[in-house]
């Protein structure tokens, strides 16, 4: 494919460009494989171009177009939740221009992406991505401990290919028996440290659902491993992120739960999380209560509680809080998962250090934090955040589940502002970036396909 | 002074204050948990205040550092007390009159929203009589003016100097004539003395404001109604004006006279030197005093619970609760009207004129509301409250009647001081650095309302506390009673208090050299639009240079803007483009400030409603512990300041203004200063609102595995 083959019209004079709290511009407007450009010349014609939008085609959510008479007027409303108003001189310009941007912005191959065609001036493309190995992540541990080691079993992403090469487990489990603990878990997502406690020596892991079935099977190897991880703690929590009736339910489907006979020193704890399409769809309730931009926002309030999002903001922070406190009070062990230990499960391992450790609330930290338990530890952030907000699509695999972390983070800043070494505009950027981005961070699905 | 002796405890009478009732073995809970932890001590009913005597007085050595010295942490002053109930057999029954039966438990709801909960199982029987008819006796039944606390304490203290500060009382002509002058209306504008002897009439004050060419003869035609009376001016000449409307005219013969005394009275304000006239009927725009009363009611009901569980139950639907109260709507739309209002002054140019039938309820609320955002003086502390005292307390708002404080008709009841002071505080949370009082301020403001020492919110007009001062006093000769100021600050706060009632980062103007009427001026030129101000003075200064880059942006703004929307300039459109932008522009402190109306803009005064539920704190956090860090901050260019002063050996000593209660801010509740006042209690280190379930270790390994429904808002 070839992106020329998408771009039915690439420039078009005499532009009305317009935005909620800009002043409107007229311009030039061109497309590339992967920018929208509109130019204008304030000056008049002799002065110099200023470029008004710079705006990456991936951001672009949904396209709107209106004919009226010899013109049309395109709605552009972008992934980071910005509408834009294009007045385009001429229908049949207008209607390319609409198409060109929804098949470009629909492109779905990795790599094609930007990313791949971004060279900053100045690159060297080895800096910044080797900034938080896992390696020192994991000697800080080995300093305080001796019951943890760095496996190699995932070295080619054989024994779970959503996992990241290195993996922390407990020093008494071989590779071997993690690859048969890797079968009995959703996804090959076998237990893993997520998080160590210096105080109490006590972790926190994370997995995917163990896959007991309807015959309530067992795994050996996963008790072993489990058990390995207790050492000498006295007991641990299965912090469970669905109801006891759906994770029963996912036996029906495979899944399941961890039985307490096999496990006798674990306790089940469920906290259910919504995920998914629900999700999904508070956050577009939401948007679009923040977008009634009538002054007589009378039905705010009940319409930001219908769409739920704050009480699915609620349910995360205070289930990490709970996982956070059987790690701190409790003196326990927790092993956190749902179904795939790709979602909630992430969201609450990641909270869960934010409150707990001061030192993942500085900006290196915090990166650090994102690239373990987000990006590393294989959040699908391709399918999950293909569409935003606004998309008329029919929605696939899209839920924000990193917007909902993100807002959790701000919640905890904005209640304790001298918290966090960070502000709000670091979150907003990494939202952005998220859905929409010239930098490769967020792009894919797991370290396999990076 | 000291009590009579008649009492064990030791407790605090104020002067004049005496005992009505006494009931011992009373056991207070303390509310907190809902567990039923609490201590024994005396219950005492005065003329004055309810009040629980501690029996272990052990509290000594954790006196809360934001005292008030009149009203401690277990009084309740008589007019403060919202509703009494009584429980028996677990039900609770409101106490209003007579009792049949006496209770076993009290609770006692306050208007300043704390919640008492006393226990009277192991008292006397004849004493639970004594104490519960009296309270609800002197708190819940009609009252008479002169048996208010206000005048035995004045007649009690009769040397009280009400030590005046500079706040502006408006009780004298030449207030009002130095208004005129502040504001620059003494062209078009005279204070007149019509009203001496109250000839006029009794609600309006002794002295006020109309335009130049009305008459003595109109202003006494109809008793001032009719008559345009003046507020305030804008920079551009541009007058806020009030007038109490005709009431509805059976007689057409009446209301044919009426209508035609009231077109030549436009005529006469229509006609130059006077600015197009722009009339705002209040009573049919804004929401009406039943409406608002339903909405607080409603609103503050959310606050008054009695232990945690109610807290968590509301908690799960809190955001619809909160909007089927409308108390919020209602402050959105009180704002609304106000920039409506200030836009025509603002940018028409024309004078407003608010008419409602008394011209003293949602006139005072929107003439207030306006000069706050127009004229930057109103956002000091003394000009807001010379303010109050020239729209509420001189021009005749009914706060007995308003306040029920006599409880003589529960029909007359509206809050509308204490709007007001929410449509202000939702201006402070918005713009902090432009006031120079804190919201603590205002909470400190809206609890006074129920301190009957002051003579402010305890009169319907200056005519009522005239002749209550000078008329036949009951007992002493003593002359005219002295009545004390709510603005004397000190009669309530040590100073270490008072501190936390000034903004500490509020902008002050950087004029430091020029006299306070110097910095006036320069203020409201600085207000002029532009297009005036660009031919009288030179644009060499840097920030001039600013503004007018900002105008032309500015105007071709709203050129093309205009351009899009089709050019229709009805009403609405010219709101939205002046709110627009306004917005659009970086903030002047001390020039026009309009608030965001957007709902999500429109906020619970959490200090005010929230302090005393220990649920809703955050130990540690909130926007306190910014404002402390900054304090610690200034404190430190403070005291390097000094000592770069004392090396070059200048012997100035400074007044380093510490706020030494800040410090520490780990420590600090979000709720400060008011949350010190609850004891520390044992709460779990992280914030987690299952904590609930999880009362404590041994509770969570006994249990099995389990499905807790997260509060029940899964569902």
């Amino acid at each position: 494919m070839e992106f020329a083959e998408l771009i039915k019209t690439s420039r078009v004079e005499s532009v009305v460009l317009a935005g909620a709290g800009l002043p409107p511009a007229r311009g030039t407007l061109c497309i590339t494989s992967h920018h929208l450009l509109l130019s204008s010349r304030p000056g008049g014609a002799g002065a110099a171009a200023t470029v008004e939008l710079w705006l990456l085609i991936r951001n672009v959510d949904a396209v709107e177009k209106r004919l009226c008479g010899s013109s049309g007027t395109i709605t552009l409303r972008c992934k980071d939740l910005r509408v834009l108003q294009l007045e385009i001189p001429g229908m049949e310009e207008c209607l390319n221009v609409a198409s060109s941007i929804e098949a470009l912005s629909s492109v779905d191959s990795l790599m094609m992406m930007y990313p791949f065609f971004y060279r900053p001036q100045g690159l060297r493309l080895e800096d910044g991505w080797h900034l938080f190995p896992l390696e020192r992540f994991f000697q800080c541990i080995a300093a305080q401990t001796n019951q943890w080691r760095l496996s190699a079993v995932n070295k080619d992403f054989s024994t779970c290919p959503t996992y990241p090469p290195a993996l922390i487990v407990p020093a008494a489990v071989d590779d071997g028996a993690l690859r048969k603990a890797a079968r009995f878990r959703h996804g090959g997502r076998f237990p893993v440290l997520s998080y160590y406690h210096r105080k109490n020596g006590t972790v926190m892991l994370r997995s995917g659902q163990p896959l007991t079935g309807p015959n309530r099977k067992r795994c050996p190897e996963d008790e072993l491993l489990l058990a390995a991880a207790l050492a000498q703690a006295a007991r641990g929590f299965v912090v469970d992120t669905r109801s006891l009736q759906a994770a029963k339910q996912a036996r029906m489907g495979g899944g399941g739960t961890e039985p307490k006979s096999a496990y006798p020193r674990w306790k089940r704890l469920h906290r259910p999380l919504e995920r998914g399409r629900p999700l999904q769809e508070s956050f577009v309730r939401l948007v679009d209560a923040c977008n009634d931009a009538s002054l007589s926002m009378d039905r705010w309030l009940s319409r930001l509680e219908s769409s739920r999002w704050l009480s699915h903001v609620k349910a995360a922070l205070s289930t990490a809080c709970l996982a956070a406190q059987c790690l701190e009070r409790e003196e326990a062990c927790v092993l956190v998962h749902g179904a795939e230990g790709t979602d909630t499960t992430l969201l609450v391992t990641a909270l869960a250090q934010l409150i707990l450790d001061p030192s993942c609330r500085t900006l290196a930290g915090f990166q650090g934090l994102l690239e373990r338990e987000w990006i590393q530890a294989g959040h699908p952030f391709h399918v999950r955040c293909a569409r935003s907000a606004y998309s008329h699509a029919r929605l696939k695999q899209e839920a924000p589940l990193f917007l909902l972390f993100l807002d959790c983070v701000w919640q905890l800043g904005r209640q304790f502002p001298r918290s966090l070494e960070f502000g709000e505009r670091l979150l907003l950027a990494l939202f952005d970036s998220a859905y929409a981005s010239s930098y490769g961070t967020f792009l894919g699905n797991n370290e396999k396909e990076r | 002074g000291r009590g009579d002796g008649a009492i064990g405890l030791s407790v605090c009478f104020c002067t004049g204050e005496l005992l009505l009732c006494e009931a011992n073995t009373v056991y207070k809970y303390i509310q907190e948990d809902g567990s039923n932890r609490g201590t024994y001590g005396k219950l005492i009913c005065t003329n004055f205040k309810i009040s629980f005597l501690d029996e272990d007085s052990a509290s000594d050595d954790n006196e809360p550092q934001f005292k008030n010295k009149i009203i401690g942490e277990n009084d309740i002053t008589l007019q403060c007390v919202d509703q009494i109930y009584g429980v028996y057999d677990e039900k609770k029954k409101l106490l209003t009159g007579q009792l049949r039966k006496y209770p076993e438990k009290l609770i006692i709801y306050c208007k300043d929203l704390r919640v008492f909960h006393f226990c009277l199982r192991y008292t006397k029987e004849e004493e639970v009589k004594r104490i519960v008819s009296g309270i609800v006796h002197h708190s819940q039944t009609p009252k008479l003016l002169k048996r208010l606390f206000l005048f035995s304490y004045a007649s009690a203290a009769p040397n009280n100097t009400g030590g005046r500060n500079q706040t502006v009382m408006f009780d004298t002509l030449e207030d009002w004539r130095d208004e005129l002058e502040r504001t620059k209306g003494n062209v078009k504008y005279k204070a007149v003395v019509t009203n001496e002897g109250y000839r006029v009439s009794e609600k309006l004050p002794l002295y006020f404001v109309v335009p130049i060419c009305v008459s003595e003869e109109s202003i006494l035609k109809f008793q001032g109604r009719g008559i345009p009376i003046w507020c305030w001016s804008c920079h551009n000449g541009a007058a806020l004006l009030k007038m109490s409307a005709f009431p509805k005219e059976q007689d057409d013969n009446t209301s044919q006279m009426q209508k035609a005394f009231l077109d030549g009275i436009y005529r006469t304000i229509s006609n130059p030197p006077y600015e197009l006239l722009k009339t705002e009927d209040l009573s049919s725009s804004l929401p009406s005093l039943q409406d608002i009363q339903t909405a607080y009611t409603r609103f503050k009901q959310l606050f008054l619970i009695d232990n945690s569980t109610d807290f968590w139950a509301t908690d799960v639907k809190w955001f619809s609760l909160l909007e089927s109260t409308n108390w919020l709507e209602i402050i959105r739309r009180f704002l609304k009207k106000a920039i409506e209002v200030a836009e025509c002054l603002e940018r028409q140019n024309s004078n407003v004129l608010l008419i409602e039938e008394s011209a003293t309820d949602l006139c005072c609320v929107i003439s207030s509301l306006v000069q706050v955002m127009m004229d930057s003086y109103s956002r000091t502390k003394s000009g807001f409250q010379s303010l109050i005292q020239k729209e509420w307390v001189t021009g005749g708002h009914s706060f007995l009647d308003r306040c029920n404080h006599l409880h003589k008709n529960d029909k007359e009841e509206a809050p509308l001081f204490l709007l007001l002071l929410d449509c202000v505080w939702q201006l402070v949370q918005q713009y902090p650095p432009a006031f120079e009082f804190t919201e603590t301020y205002l909470t400190v403001l809206s609890d006074s309302l129920y301190v009957p020492i002051f003579s402010t919110f305890f009169f319907n007009s200056q005519h009522q506390k005239d002749t209550n001062t000078t008329g036949e006093s009951l007992k002493t000769q003593s002359g005219p009673f002295k009545f004390l100021t709510v603005w004397d600050w000190s009669v309530q706060f040590e100073p270490k208090a008072q501190a936390l009632l000034s903004n500490p980062l509020y902008a002050e103007k950087l004029k430091p050299d020029k006299s306070q009427r110097k910095t006036t001026r320069f203020k409201h030129q600085r207000q002029l639009s532009l297009p005036l101000t660009q031919t009288k003075s030179s644009p060499k200064r840097g920030f001039f240079r600013e503004e007018t880059d900002h105008l032309i942006k500015n105007i071709l703004g709203k050129r093309i803007g205009k351009f899009i929307i089709n050019s229709s300039d009805e009403p609405h459109n010219s709101f939205k483009e002046f709110y627009d932008s306004w917005h659009s522009k970086p903030v002047d402190y001390h020039g026009l400030l309009l608030p965001s109306i957007d709902g999500p803009e429109i906020k619970v005064w959490a200090q005010r409603y929230l302090r005393w539920i220990p649920e809703a704190q955050l130990p540690g956090g909130g926007t306190i512990a910014t404002a402390a860090k900054i304090l610690d901050l200034m404190e430190e260019v403070q005291s390097l300041q000094v000592k770069m002063d004392e090396e070059h050996s200048q012997a100035i000593s400074r007044d380093v203004q510490a706020v030494p209660m800040l410090r520490n801010s780990a420590r600090l509740s979000s709720l400060f200063p008011f949350a010190l006042l609850q004891r520390q209690s044992i709460k779990p280190a992280l914030p987690t609102s299952t904590w609930k379930d999880l009362e404590d270790e041994d509770d969570l390994v006994k249990r099995d595995d389990e499905f807790v429904d997260l509060s029940g808002d899964m569902s």
